[in-house]
């Protein structure tokens, strides 16, 4: 069981999901957020937070998007924890509209 | 001077209840940067609430959130003051004279009664009973259970149903590897239960569980979750809903349902046991003599706007056969000291995280936090956003509430000497702790809990 952010993140980076994060499982990349999934506790609080729904379970991720749970994995540790919700990504609310949310 | 100096601008803060939110009060509180000092107050030996007594004894990996509270705990302006028990062991009065802020955040412990005939038979039980029982709390551990019964049936729609049915579903080899203890252990081996209904009023649209949490139930090895394709037949307002694009989780919790769909007319396994999901039946009343014997519900409709609609009931009575039966439709708070709180819920009133008296006006010093404050929704991370809040609205107050002189936890430690209170500290609890992880060691689960309070002290 896995929960990960997926390129719906890219350039939106909202941050709504850090602040529902129990045990603080968000770093934050230059242009999108990553889940550590050694941390991470599938508690699912997340999910619903993120306006561009970037954020899944492995058992509903779609096939397209099975890389995501390497990227995930690999890129988190690379990078800060964000345990509070920042400005989003310039533009992110155009992106938004054009994801069809 | 420097002390003295840096003592009186120290913020003194008193948290009742040591679940998520306590805990994620204290954070947000260091978090901020103020100068502070924080006493978590928790009326049982061992700290984290519902995570300890709350979340599914088979749900281990969830349960780790205690370590993140364990980073919080143990931070130097943070200190731990277990076996206390507001309103018993020490008044309001006692921790307000030597705090500047009191933040309640003892939960909500009470389960919503159905309110409906034959709740007093034997085998029907609110869920918290059943849940405190085998998550080995204290409060819980005089009560008999007998589940040597062909069917159960759980009311509610939600993820505690849902813990519950899987609960009374799992073979008791499976149990074994969580951290139920022995005693509750035993009376489950002596389980019959060939069935168990998951009954809510409304239909598959409106039901409130997490995809996890109900895709889990159809990965169960001795179960076979059905539900009947009949429900999936939306009304107008219902496919409304369902289409939603925000509506994500109902989304894929409808996908779950289309594969429990499946396996309704599939021939039966007798060794594996029946979990049904049935909808849109209200609760009319238990009947049987001394013991349960049947559940009977009203059929019921939906109706209105899509996003609004109300459940209306049908003069359709349907009978389920059952010997248990555990009702699952809410919990709330109960009533503490005094303060003034909001019917039917019981939450605390507060406008803004600030508790408010009966005369409406703001009570200084006094703040709420988790589903005290807002009521008994969301998961475990939603308190961590609440918490935030409630420490936002404290630091508006600061330039107030640091006019007034607070001892803090020396303070209150004094109190409690005097009175002979026997506290436990952290350092206490992490012996606990670990005797309960050697203990479970031997028993090949991830911990085998003290179950009274009595326990807890002498393991010490």
């Amino acid at each position: 069981m896995t929960t990960l952010v997926t390129d719906n993140c890219q350039r939106c980076r909202f941050t709504e999901c850090v602040t529902a994060c129990p045990v603080s499982a968000f770093h934050a990349g230059e242009d999108m957020l990553y889940i550590n999934p050694d941390v991470c506790v599938d508690c699912g609080a997340c999910i619903p937070k993120c306006p561009v729904q970037a954020i899944y379970e492995d058992i509903d991720l779609p096939d397209k998007l099975e890389e995501w749970i390497d990227i995930n994995e690999t890129r988190a540790k690379k990078f800060p924890i964000i345990t509070k919700k920042e400005s989003a990504y310039e533009g992110a609310e155009d992106r938004k509209k054009t994801l069809g949310f | 001077m420097t002390t003295s100096l840096k003592t009186k601008n120290q913020l003194k803060v008193a948290i009742i209840g040591s679940g998520p939110s306590g805990f994620y009060v204290a954070d947000s509180i260091i978090n901020s940067g103020i100068s502070a000092e924080i006493t978590i107050l928790e009326k049982l030996p061992c700290p984290y609430g519902l995570i300890r007594y709350g979340v599914a004894p088979d749900h281990q990996k969830l349960k780790r959130i205690a370590n993140t509270l364990d980073t919080i705990a143990e931070q130097p302006s943070v200190n731990f003051l277990g076996n206390v028990e507001l309103g018993k062991d020490i008044s309001l009065e006692e921790i307000k004279s030597n705090y500047q802020v009191i933040v309640f955040c003892n939960g909500m412990s009470d389960s919503i009664s159905l309110g409906i005939d034959g709740e007093h038979l034997t085998g029907v039980y609110p869920c918290n009973d059943l849940i405190g029982w085998y998550n080995g709390h204290p409060d819980y551990q005089d009560l008999e259970f007998n589940f040597d019964h062909d069917t159960a049936i759980v009311i509610g729609h939600g993820n505690v149903a849902i813990d519950i049915s899987r609960i009374l579903s799992k073979s008791i080899d499976d149990l074994r590897t969580s951290d139920i203890p022995e005693n509750a252990l035993e009376t489950l081996s002596k389980k019959t239960l060939k069935h168990v209904h998951m009954i809510g009023r409304r239909g598959p649209i409106q039901s409130k569980f997490t995809t996890k949490e109900f895709h889990e139930l159809g990965k169960l090895s001795n179960c076979n979750v059905s539900l009947d394709p009949k429900y999936l037949n939306l009304n107008a307002a219902s496919q409304l809903e369902l289409d939603d694009i925000s509506n994500t989780i109902v989304h894929k919790n409808y996908k779950v349902m289309q594969s429990y769909a499946e396996n309704f007319s599939a021939i039966n396994d007798n060794n594996k046991t029946q979990i049904s999901i049935d909808f849109m039946m209200n609760p009319k009343y238990f009947a049987g003599k001394k013991q349960l014997s049947s559940a009977f519900f009203e059929e019921t409709y939906l109706e209105g706007a899509a996003f609004n609609q109300t459940c209306k009931t049908t003069d359709r009575l349907i009978e389920i056969r059952c010997g248990l039966a555990f009702t699952s439709v809410g919990f709330r708070g109960t009533i503490l000291e005094n303060l003034p709180i909001n019917e039917p819920k019981r939450t605390l009133s507060n406008q803004n995280s600030n508790l408010i008296g009966g005369d409406g006006k703001i009570i200084k010093g006094l703040y709420a936090a988790g589903w005290v404050k807002r009521g008994p929704h969301g998961v475990i991370g939603t308190n961590r956003e609440c918490a935030q809040n409630t420490v936002d609205s404290i630091l508006k107050d600061i330039p107030i509430l640091l006019q007034s002189n607070a001892e803090g936890n020396a303070g209150l430690l004094k109190v409690l000497n005097k009175k002979n209170i026997r506290y436990t500290t952290f350092e206490d609890w992490k012996v606990i702790d670990k005797k309960e992880i050697d203990n479970g060691l031997l028993l090949g689960k991830p911990r085998e809990k003290f179950v009274t309070v009595k326990e807890m002290l002498a393991s010490l």
